[in-house]
């Protein structure tokens, strides 16, 4: 039984740390801008951080984003915007380094120090 | 008739699919830390761009590695610059970013390996017809130096920017991380319907890359053989072997690369060419050659081999040795044209800090008939151990415009052997002439391949000059009009004259002459 635990101790440890590699950043978002290839950028404490836009939708309109934080950005004049109801709000936010060195954000959860 | 059929279905779909197989690639930077390109190659990915430079000051610390150790393994490899104009608005700013990119990545940029990219991803307050001109700066200027059209990266609304000018000039590669290899993306901007590579996906898994979902994952749109096209492959010549002429310096700055001639073959057995060395000749072509003999082999060296790991600059020639039994052999040979008459003074710097290896032999031999043979040793070092940079000389009077000087080195020891520095001087003084103070006569240069200058004080009258072998047999009589005319002598072997130079039949001086081989 201890064996079996270790054994998916060791699993979820390796799991985390070989091939996670997830960082998180906490705070408020500011400066939200375009960014290349229609992503979008933010800063959290001083860390740009990129919004993906989920690639299986052709519009370009909606990003990958856990569910509840989907109209984290709204549309106004042609461009995306920081919606109003999280502004001043912190979030920590995990994200994931991809390929061109980009900080991806994978999630947001509310934020309380 | 039935198994005919389907052997005929059978080839038909494997005609289709081996046809069809999409061309994959990747591009990577320092984010991808230190890579192993065997694994990479080994998971079907055949080319890769690596990320070399940013503005004008910023250089990837990886780019050096990926650059060599992709094309070792097999992967066509290329360089890409990240613009900036945002920060160097002008098209002076687009002339020094090339620069800077060229400073970095123009010894690995050869015809048969992927096109230069620029990177144009940022933001910037320049209209549409700057931006183009910026981008169009860039390209002119890398192409100028290295004739290589390079290849602009961009998105599909950056591409919208760019005017049909630059879409006429250079191919396109695209991002559009959907996911799929192959569909077209769906903003193209001037190069609509048309484009050569795709970024499909930022978030890729390649072995021989460590984490998960860091790579970026890019597609070539056409066959293999297109491919090969776009880079230039089977456009150049073999490698030429190139004579560099005197004086000559190195201190072996630059890294080793693999021929690119021939399709992209590797010289077997000889494989790899340096093509950096003295900075100027493209396509593999160059004055050094390495052959390798039993798996050892002279390479780069940065760190570990000796201590310091140069005499002079940041890097140095080594010969790595993996022993086999018997001890290792490798050939570091040097192309000169040493036709010019006169001492060839020659010096490099040396180590090799090892007490007692057995074998060990190191020789610098040369060869007047372009690498055929090697005749003549010039220089052996008998001292196994130097433990520190000691400068070695040697002279050669060799007068072949086809000259190679082998560095030549056989080692079982532990340690690995140094050479760096080097330097070929032409002296035309001192030995090499000689002067009569009375007369000021004066013969130049000496030795010679039997051209020679026979110069005398203008205030010396009718002069004339006999020419005897060393057996005393005459050879040849001059008459000279002036104070100075030149003597030819054509059908003359090597071998030791003496000049008598008379005024008014009076013996003014008689001095050796000594005439080596054309």
């Amino acid at each position: 039984m201890k064996t079996k635990k270790f054994v998916l101790a060791f699993l979820i440890f390796i799991g985390v740390n070989a091939f996670g590699q997830t960082n998180s950043v906490s705070g408020v978002i500011t400066d939200v801008k375009p960014h290349f290839g229609g992503q979008y950028a933010m800063n959290v404490d001083k860390t740009e951080v990129i919004l993906i836009v989920n690639p299986k939708d052709k519009t370009g309109k909606t990003f990958e984003i856990n569910k509840h934080y989907k109209n984290l950005l709204i549309e106004s004049e042609g461009k995306y915007i920081l919606n109003p109801k999280y502004a001043n709000k912190s979030f920590k936010v995990t994200y994931k380094v991809n390929g061109k060195g980009w900080k991806c954000i994978q999630s947001l959860k509310p934020y309380k120090k | 008739m039935i198994k005919s059929l389907l052997f005929t279905t059978t080839l038909i779909i494997w005609t289709c699919c081996a046809t069809a197989q999409t061309i994959l690639g990747i591009d990577v930077s320092h984010y991808q830390g230190t890579i192993n390109w065997t694994q990479v190659k080994g998971a079907g990915y055949i080319f890769a761009w690596a990320k070399a430079t940013e503005g004008t000051a910023n250089v990837d610390a990886q780019y050096a590695a990926n650059a060599v150790n992709g094309v070792n393994a097999g992967v066509y490899m290329g360089a890409y610059h990240f613009a900036h104009p945002d920060v160097n608005t002008t098209n002076a700013g687009a002339i020094a970013e090339a620069n800077h990119f060229l400073s970095q990545a123009q010894p690995y940029i050869i015809t048969c390996e992927l096109p230069p990219v620029l990177d144009l991803e940022v933001s910037t307050s320049l209209t549409n017809a700057q931006l183009t001109a910026w981008v169009q700066t860039w390209m002119n200027t890398v192409q100028t130096a290295t004739g290589i059209v390079p290849i602009l990266y961009t998105s599909g609304s950056i591409a919208n920017m760019m005017g049909s000018s630059l879409a006429a000039y250079c191919k396109l590669w695209i991002a559009d991380p959907d996911g799929s290899p192959t569909a077209t993306p769906p903003t193209l901007g001037p190069w609509s319907p048309n484009w050569s590579f795709k970024q499909y996906s930022w978030t890729g898994t390649v072995p021989g890359i460590s984490g998960s979902g860091n790579v970026d994952l890019d597609s070539f749109n056409g066959t293999l053989a297109a491919l090969k096209s776009l880079m230039g492959c089977g456009t150049t010549t073999v490698c030429n072997y190139y004579y560099t002429s005197l004086p000559y310096s190195t201190s072996f700055e630059n890294t080793w690369i693999t021929d690119s001639c021939n399709n992209g073959a590797q010289r077997i057995p000889d494989k790899y060419w340096k093509s950096s060395i003295g900075g100027t000749t493209p396509n593999g072509n160059d004055y050094w050659h390495r052959v390798d003999y039993t798996g050892s082999d002279w390479t780069l060296v940065t760190n570990g081999a000796y201590t310091p790991v140069a005499s002079v600059g940041s890097y140095s020639a080594r010969f790595h040795n993996d022993p086999p039994p018997a001890g290792s052999t490798g050939a570091l040979d040097l192309y000169v044209n040493l036709s010019t008459v006169g001492t060839k003074q020659i010096s490099f710097d040396y180590i090799h800090n090892e007490s007692s290896p057995s074998p060990f032999a190191f020789n610098v031999l040369l060869s007047t008939d372009g690498g055929l043979t090697f005749p003549t040793t010039l220089y052996t070092i008998t001292t196994a151990s130097v433990s520190a940079w000691t400068t070695q000389t040697f002279t050669t009077n060799a007068t072949s415009a086809t000259g190679v000087l082998r560095f030549i080195t056989t080692d079982k020891g532990t340690q690995d052997v140094g050479v760096d520095n080097l330097n070929i001087a032409l002296s035309t003084t001192g030995m090499n002439q000689f002067m009569n103070d009375a007369y000021k006569i004066v013969v130049y240069p000496n030795p010679n391949n039997g051209d020679f200058t026979l110069k005398v004080d203008g205030s010396v009258k009718q002069i004339s000059a006999d020419l005897y072998n060393h057996l005393g047999q005459f050879i040849l009589h001059k008459e000279m009009n002036t104070g100075e005319d030149k003597i030819l002598i054509n059908d003359l072997s090597e071998g030791i004259y003496f000049l008598n130079v008379l005024s008014a039949g009076i013996k003014l001086t008689n001095q050796k002459i000594v005439v080596l081989g054309k």
